[in-house]
């Protein structure tokens, strides 16, 4: 039975992948490395696809590396919640494979070090083991230090060492919080730490205050948290389009998911429960802080990664409020956000590479050269500020709806504002673009050819946004077989 | 969750705004074939989505749904409006946009509150539990619910898109905006009215202030079109005070001047629509003497003005007629009436003797009535407009009174008493406005306040003007973002420090229990 080994095959696959692309240099094929990736992706999809019924009938695939049992082995766990990560993962990692095949300047180290972080993102998404979790956000974190910097330039190399340095340094406290973990219980399992906190914040809860706050910061700055997000908008703009995609969409993710497994698996989601104040909270401060932000920014890609962290503030809060809604939402909210903001970025990565430009004030009358994609990007804008039926409106009704639910009248005024604020500078964008009058400055540049994979890629994205926000049920019972895991 | 849309059963409000709704629109299009020269496809693809939300917004049996086709009529009409993509017409749609978007996420806000102690977005389930609802709970709900229905229906002080939006929109959608979807915030006041009843006070107030302001900033204008956007809000007041009576009259009146109101204005927009079609100017200094040119538009246009200052026969003579009965016992109102009423009359006599007598302007010859396409609609809403003046009793007992039936605003009796408003009170009303009208329009004119000769800035304007407050709000936000971005550090060791700096503080948050 192939489905028993699930867990461990959907993080192998683009693992084996990454390695072989290397290879395939001693071979007469001509895209080698690509079709390697391809293949290698496409095989933690049939994995996922074929193991996503028996995840709705509320089946658990559980794995123990080697046979050893959870105490002393790493278990991996593919149940509603992980899997939903792990689809997203897969879907968008897909998406990024296709763009980047239409570019022809990435070569086998690009897509090898992509499928190391695909499958580290695999990893973190089943891992049920704390050291194995660390582990898996390492290898992430070298895999896209290299990615960022695939450019080589000043610019691209000093943003990368800016996210290098922050995320290292939150890792080492990481690691200080899993040692403490393990001396005071003697394992690593989430699960058998999870039974055994009560009764460690019974005797001494500055601990699990000092843990709580540690494991709140390292995923804090990898998802972006204010005032912990100084990376973001560097590495960002800096990175290659497709790495831009990935690490918003994917990247960022981890971080917010992996606080939903810490902070609902591990504390128990009640025993915390003004802990979760910090997240409301620091979410409203992180959503109104990247909508100002955005508002004033005159570099787009700079604008998207701004535009992220409003969007990161809006999941934090939903995270938050904590009721099963809430936290629908939030997962909703993390699936849609992944979509629209890997397309924009390609967008964004489309017109640059076109026009040469990287300021929004240069892009006037985008609209007149290319009609399509401004069209795409126009959808994917009103989709990410909450326009009804696009999918952001439908994760977005659910947060501010759990919101009001719960009773949080102010916090829900914010969000709305932020949707306000998030409205103006996706429209003074806009604006720029229809404007009839061409950019009149010229400069010595040759634009890229961008070949058909590209577009595809941005429509495709442009199409599951609008499927999804008219029919947003084909995505609900993925959400509460998730949310059934977090919230017994 | 997510709300399934339900559009059946249609109650007689729907039937009322939705059924005219459904009935000019075509009308419009076949309009727009003709009218619309350059890029169609950037105009009808807008146009046809506008439709469905407009359907969709009057149709739908619930708030939340309400709501949805209220963003889709948004965002299709903010496509229109910035039409010919030039940067004024941007500048006019992303005002549109924005004001409209802050009008929306009030109404959402509203309805989601009052799904928290009503369990129901659906009309009909939330006037049965609305008696419950707490004095707290009532004021944010209905602040916020009206508002956001205020700043959809552009009534003072929220009004400051209208004037930029409307005329910036080509002349068909003009009158879309003005007779239909500023009709939605009318509509949903109503349908909020009906369902909870709460503080219509507040919008005789809203209604008075803009009547006045509406109708004097209209006779400022030298723009024809602007000066028909500034009338609009100023009928929306109309509108608004009969709602806000809170009678069966004052509804009934509120809802009939509503539906007059959509007919002659659009006739009148796509009157002006003609004119600038053919002449291609919309300013009134460089219009004249229009009347033997274009003798069809000139009688169509003499039809729409009739009715909008309220004389005998018109459809916008009963309505206003049957609003004074409804403010009968209150002198306040019925001089205000009266008022706004005669200010309408200047304004349109203003148009009359500027646009088409006087003399032609040298390069206007060749003017001539446009062809069959953008007459046959306007002759449609023109014999409207004679009918519901001349057979009001069919329009208003059979069109508008099942409203109030249904919603039990009616008499004990089960009748509202409604008097024949083709009498000698009512006619002397008409001799007042029409008197009172001449004498505004004489000293205007003699005192340069009514911007024909030349444009005129007055320091006042400018230092009461909403618009300028609403933008100086607006860079409040965009200057506290450049406040946060020079405060922003740069450096790795600050950044850096701030990691240790924020675990500290989590831990004593958590530790002290502060939030």
């Amino acid at each position: 039975m192939i489905l028993g080994h699930a867990p461990i095959l959907i993080i192998m696959l683009p693992l084996l992948a990454a390695f072989l692309t290397h290879l395939t240099k001693y071979t007469k094929l001509e895209r080698g490395a690509e079709l390697v990736a391809f293949v290698g992706m496409l095989g933690s999809i049939t994995v996922l696809v074929m193991s996503a019924p028996h995840i709705l009938a509320g089946k658990i695939f559980t794995y123990n590396l080697g046979g050893w049992e959870a105490p002393l082995g790493i278990t991996l766990v593919l149940d509603g919640f992980s899997f939903f990560f792990a689809s997203i993962v897969a879907g968008m990692g897909l998406m990024l494979i296709f763009y980047s095949l239409g570019v022809y300047v990435y070569a086998r180290r690009y897509y090898s070090l992509l499928l190391i972080a695909l499958s580290a993102l695999f990893g973190i998404a089943l891992t049920r083991d704390l050291f194995n979790l660390y582990v898996f956000f390492e290898i992430l974190a070298v895999a896209s230090y290299v990615l960022i910097a695939y450019k080589a330039r000043p610019r691209t190399l000093k943003a990368s060492f800016k996210y290098l340095v922050i995320t290292e340094a939150a890792w080492v406290f990481f690691l200080l919080a899993i040692a403490i973990l393990y001396g005071l219980t003697g394992s690593l399992d989430i699960d058998v730490i999870a039974s055994k906190i009560p009764a460690i914040y019974a005797s001494s809860p500055q601990i699990v205050y000092i843990i709580f706050s540690i494991m709140l910061v390292s995923f804090g700055i990898k998802c972006g948290m204010f005032p912990l997000h100084s990376w973001i908008p560097e590495a960002h703009s800096q990175a290659p389009t497709p790495v831009s995609g990935l690490l918003s969409g994917l990247i960022l993710k981890a971080g917010l998911f992996s606080i939903l497994k810490i902070f609902y698996l591990f504390f128990g989601g009640n025993l915390l429960g003004f802990g979760a104040n910090i997240l409301l909270y620091g979410g409203l401060i992180t959503l109104l802080f990247g909508a100002l932000m955005a508002l004033v920014q005159d570099e787009l890609k700079k604008l998207l990664a701004y535009s992220s962290i409003n969007q990161i503030g809006f999941i934090l809060v939903a995270i938050g409020v904590g009721s099963k809604i809430g936290l629908q939402g939030a997962l909703f909210h993390i699936l849609n956000h992944s979509i629209m903001k890997t397309a924009l970025f390609f967008c964004a990565g489309i017109i640059i590479s076109q026009t040469g430009f990287w300021k929004i004030k240069h892009h006037q009358g985008v609209y007149k050269k290319m009609p399509g994609i401004t069209i795409a990007f126009f959808l994917l804008a009103l989709s990410i500020v909450g326009i009804p039926l696009f999918n952001g409106f439908a994760s977005k009704f659910m947060v501010i709806f759990a919101t009001l639910t719960e009773h949080y009248y102010m916090p829900a005024a914010i969000l709305l504002l932020g949707i306000v604020i998030s409205a103006s500078y996706y429209f003074k964008i806009l604006q720029v673009f229809f404007n009839p009058e061409e950019n009149k400055e010229v400069h010595d540049f040759v634009p890229n050819p961008v070949g058909p994979f590209e577009h595809f890629t941005v429509y495709l994205c442009v199409v599951a946004c609008i499927v999804i926000g008219v029919y947003p049920q084909i995505i609900m019972p993925y959400l509460e077989s998730a949310v059934k895991v977090l919230i017994k | 969750m997510i709300a399934q849309f339900q559009f059946l059963p249609v109650d007689s409000l729907s039937l009322v705004f939705g059924g005219l709704a459904l009935l000019l629109i075509p009308l419009v299009f076949i309009y727009s074939i003709k009218y619309i020269r350059t890029n169609p496809l950037h105009y009808f693809i807008p146009f046809f989505i506008l439709s469905f939300g407009i359907i969709g917004v009057f149709f739908v049996h619930d708030f939340l749904s309400f709501y949805v086709f209220l963003e889709v009529v948004t965002l299709s009409s903010y496509f229109l409006i910035i039409q010919p993509w030039r940067k004024d017409t941007l500048e006019a749609g992303f005002k549109y946009l924005i004001m409209n978007l802050i009008g929306g996420v009030l109404i959402l806000f509203s309805i989601l509150v009052l799904f928290n102690f009503t369990g129901s977005f659906d009309y009909s389930a939330i006037s049965q539990i609305a008696g419950s609802l707490s004095i707290d709970m009532g004021i944010l709900i209905s602040s916020t619910f009206l508002i956001g229905a205020l700043i959809k229906c552009g009534a003072v002080p929220f009004h400051t898109w209208l004037p930029d939006a409307h005329p910036a929109a080509p002349s068909p959608i003009s009158a879309i905006l003005s007779g239909i979807v500023i009709k939605i915030g009318v509509y949903g006041i109503i349908r909020y009215m009906l369902t909870l009843q709460l503080f219509p006070e507040i919008l005789v107030f809203v209604g008075v202030f803009s009547m006045l302001f509406g109708i004097i900033l209209a006779l400022r204008q030298d723009s024809i079109k602007r000066l028909l956007a500034y009338s609009s809000i100023s009928q929306i007041g109309y509108i608004l005070l009969g709602i806000g009576l809170g009678t069966g009259l004052g509804m009934g009146g509120g809802i009939f001047h509503a539906v007059s109101h959509t007919l002659f204005k659009m006739l009148l927009f796509l009157c002006v629509g003609a004119i600038i079609y053919c002449t291609g100017e919309r300013k009134i200094q460089h219009l004249g003497g229009l009347a033997i040119r274009m003798p069809v538009t000139f009688a169509l246009f003499t039809i729409g003005a009739f009715s909008i200052s309220g004389i005998p026969p018109f459809n916008g003579f009963v309505s206003k007629e049957i609003l004074y009965q409804a403010c009968y016992g209150m002198p306040y109102l019925e001089t205000i009436l009266i008022l706004t009423a005669a200010g309408t009359f200047a304004l349109s006599f203003k148009m009359f003797r500027h646009v088409f007598l006087g003399d032609l302007p040298a390069g206007m010859w060749k003017a001539k009535d446009p062809s069959l396409l953008m007459l046959v609609p306007r002759f449609v809403l023109a014999s409207a407009c004679l009918g519901f003046g001349l057979f009001w009793q069919k329009a208003f007992f059979q069109y508008v009174y099942p409203v109030m039936a249904e919603s039990g605003l009616v008499g004990r009796n089960g009748i509202i008493s409604v008097q024949n408003p083709f009498s000698i009170i009512a006619l002397s009303h008409t001799l007042k406005v029409v008197i009172l009208g001449f004498i505004i329009y004489f000293i205007g004119i003699r005192m340069g306040w009514l911007g024909v000769k030349r444009e005129r800035s007055s320091v006042i304007g400018n230092i009461f003007s909403l618009d300028r407050l609403y933008i100086y709000v607006a860079k409040l936000f965009y200057k506290l973002g450049v406040m946060l971005r020079e405060l922003q550090f740069r450096s790795l060791n600050t950044n850096l420090l701030w990691v240790f700096v924020v675990l500290l503080i989590f831990y004593f948050v958590l530790l002290l229990r502060i939030i």
